[in-house]
């Protein structure tokens, strides 16, 4: 009888896991949104109790907290929508991207004007190096229809800005060297491996259809920061009040542990984050990027450093995109100029990276978290694989995490002689 | 040597030191209301945390706040609440049933004390860091409790200082009125 019920309590439980598997990873998009939710609900609980403190009931402090986390929402998202370009201005930055690429590229691999003859390293790597532009011109020149809108733009129909002379010659040599590319491809590959006009919808509409479907689902975030806010311990209350009474205190410290590591990390990483950050905005705008670029680079370095090397990355990716695309700077260091732009950019980058290493993560995570950087390097390919760049961005801390718990598991169950 | 208190004795001890002049402490802990045992009717923690003279001087806001770090606890007859040796996690403040203490000496085990409902044990938890328990707390029948976590105090005692203090001052007169008992009962085993 005893053993029966044991095999139908295990295969229930069983049952259970696998449930909870298939639900989790049929509504894996909708974890991230949530998780940060959670995260931010968790790092704004402390200033709840701090309104609570003044008086207010729990329902007021969280009211009050959700309409600044709107109000800031709102905020933020007027600021993005104001300085984010519209489709005409994008047209522009194109052009103007694919003609400073192809000046570099040209420069790079000292080609001719028939695009056909170069340096040794052109003679060398010339036609997987043509391949791998032609993908890039590819995502850069236009559709047919924006080619329309272009050109509308430059005749000066109503409703649309006029392109400017500038703009309309980078546009005029980019199509001279998108024709010239088109015929080096038929050479390397053969026919029907190239057109000059894409047909097809470029890459980079596909990305942004992508993101606006990513942005739905992030519509449950609000919604889950709310819920977590206002819970004031009643699902921590209700998680201990399942758990058989032999457990009750070894269950109450581990969650104390994780409460406390959570915490500690969370602050940490947000003000290491904050601090890479503010580096790369100050440099930058040393070595002349403009400042609100360097702000824009700044912060997209500073919260994309959750994931190991991340902040580096995109710091160092995004000052060498603005290095290329620059066509003058106005540095406070008087020996920068466009042309070593690049340079400064690389040692910014490198500034910044040992000031993080040295200074900054020894002296607000004081290594609390030691991870085994195979263990980090798996997870961060590992969930950048199931869940894209923000499973990358919170694989560390879900490491993290699951190392304390299982760490202060073991360590209770030991010290209440349950194992 | 071994010390056995007599459960009687561990009850009649503290009426007659605390005599005429009943402190809130002795109350809080000793006193059983009429109104509670195995057959009372289900309270609310905040009710019965209201009910407790040692209480008395936290407003209803302060019992919420208490009631709210505290966790409702069903034992059956017979069940270890807690072990002596493993580490000190919980209070446990007895709402209805019985619970029976005793230690182990030398291998034998020895009764301390039986409580009853309105009674505290284990509040070494809240006082001492990684302090073993000394006892085994035994449910006697079933028993309703609510537990009182160091983590849950520590968080409550950030919360709200002003009911942090007031457990506090309980608690110490409760081991203070413990240690007082220890002594005399120690002082009656060497005169014998």
């Amino acid at each position: 009888m005893r053993v029966r019920r044991v095999i139908i309590q295990s295969a229930l439980a069983l049952l259970g896991l696998l449930a909870f598997v298939y639900l989790t990873w049929s509504l894996r998009s909708l974890i991230v949104p949530l998780v940060v939710g959670a995260l931010l609900a968790y790092a704004v609980k402390p200033l709840v109790e701090a309104v609570k403190r003044w008086g207010l009931t729990h329902g007021l402090a969280v009211s009050l907290m959700f309409l600044l986390f709107a109000a800031g929402l709102g905020v933020l998202a007027n600021q993005v929508q104001a300085v984010w370009p519209d489709r005409q201005a994008r047209l522009e930055f194109r052009v103007l991207a694919l003609y400073k690429l192809n000046q570099k590229y040209q420069a790079l691999l000292g080609l001719d004007e028939t695009q056909t003859r170069g340096n040794a390293l052109y003679d060398r790597f010339g036609a997987d190096l043509d391949r791998f532009m032609w993908k890039i011109r590819d995502d850069l020149w236009f559709t047919p229809k924006e080619q329309q809108i272009f050109l509308n733009a430059r005749a000066g129909q109503p409703g649309l800005r006029r392109v400017s002379d500038q703009i309309y010659n980078y546009y005029l040599a980019d199509g001279a060297i998108e024709e010239m590319a088109a015929r080096r491809m038929l050479e390397i590959a053969g026919p029907g491996s190239a057109s000059p006009v894409s047909q097809t919808p470029s890459m980079l509409g596909e990305y942004l259809s992508r993101l606006a479907e990513l942005l739905s689902f992030w519509i449950v975030m609000p919604v889950t920061f709310l819920f977590f806010l206002v819970d004031d311990g009643e699902i921590r209350r209700a998680v201990i009040g399942m758990v058989p009474n032999r457990y009750f205190e070894p269950t109450v410290n581990v969650l104390a542990d994780l409460d406390q590591t959570v915490g500690s990390y969370l602050r940490g990483v947000i003000l290491e984050c904050s601090l890479v950050g503010v580096t790369y905005m100050v440099l930058l705008w040393l070595v002349g990027v403009t400042g609100e670029w360097a702000i824009i680079i700044g912060l997209l370095a500073g919260i994309v450093n959750i994931i190991p090397y991340g902040g580096s990355v995109i710091g160092l990716g995004l000052g060498l995109a603005y290095a290329l695309l620059a066509e003058q700077v106005h540095p406070l260091l008087h020996f920068v100029n466009p042309d070593n732009l690049w340079l400064w950019v690389v040692v910014v980058a490198v500034v910044t990276r040992v000031l993080d290493d040295t200074v900054y993560q020894p002296m607000v995570l004081g290594g609390a978290l030691e991870l085994h950087p195979l263990v980090v390097a798996l997870g961060i390919i590992g969930a950048s694989l199931l869940f894209g760049l923000a499973g990358a961005i919170f694989a560390v801390p879900t490491i993290a995490l699951a190392s304390v718990f299982f760490k202060s598991t073991m360590r209770q169950l030991r010290a209440y002689t349950v194992i | 040597m071994s010390i056995r208190i007599d459960p009687e004795r561990f009850h009649g001890l503290l009426a007659t030191r605390e005599g005429k002049k009943k402190s809130a402490i002795s109350d809080f802990l000793y006193r059983v209301p009429a109104s509670l045992g195995g057959k009372a009717p289900p309270q609310s923690a905040v009710e019965f945390l209201a009910g407790l003279p040692a209480l008395a001087g936290l407003a209803k806001k302060e019992l919420c706040l208490l009631a709210s770090a505290m966790h409702e606890r069903s034992f059956g007859d017979g069940e270890v609440i807690f072990e002596q040796g493993t580490p000190s996690g919980a209070l446990y403040l007895i709402r209805s049933g019985c619970v029976a203490l005793s230690r182990k000496t030398d291998g034998t085990d020895g009764a301390l004390a039986s409580l009853g409902p309105n009674e505290l044990f284990g509040e070494l938890a809240l006082l001492l860091d990684d302090a073993p328990r000394q006892i085994t707390a035994t449910s006697r029948g079933l028993s309703d409790l609510l537990a009182l976590s160091r983590p849950d105090f520590d968080s409550l005692v950030e919360k709200s200082p002003v009911v942090g203090m007031k457990i506090f001052r309980a608690l110490a007169r409760l081991v203070a009125l413990r240690f007082i008992m220890l002594m005399e009962e120690i002082e009656s085993a060497s005169s014998k």
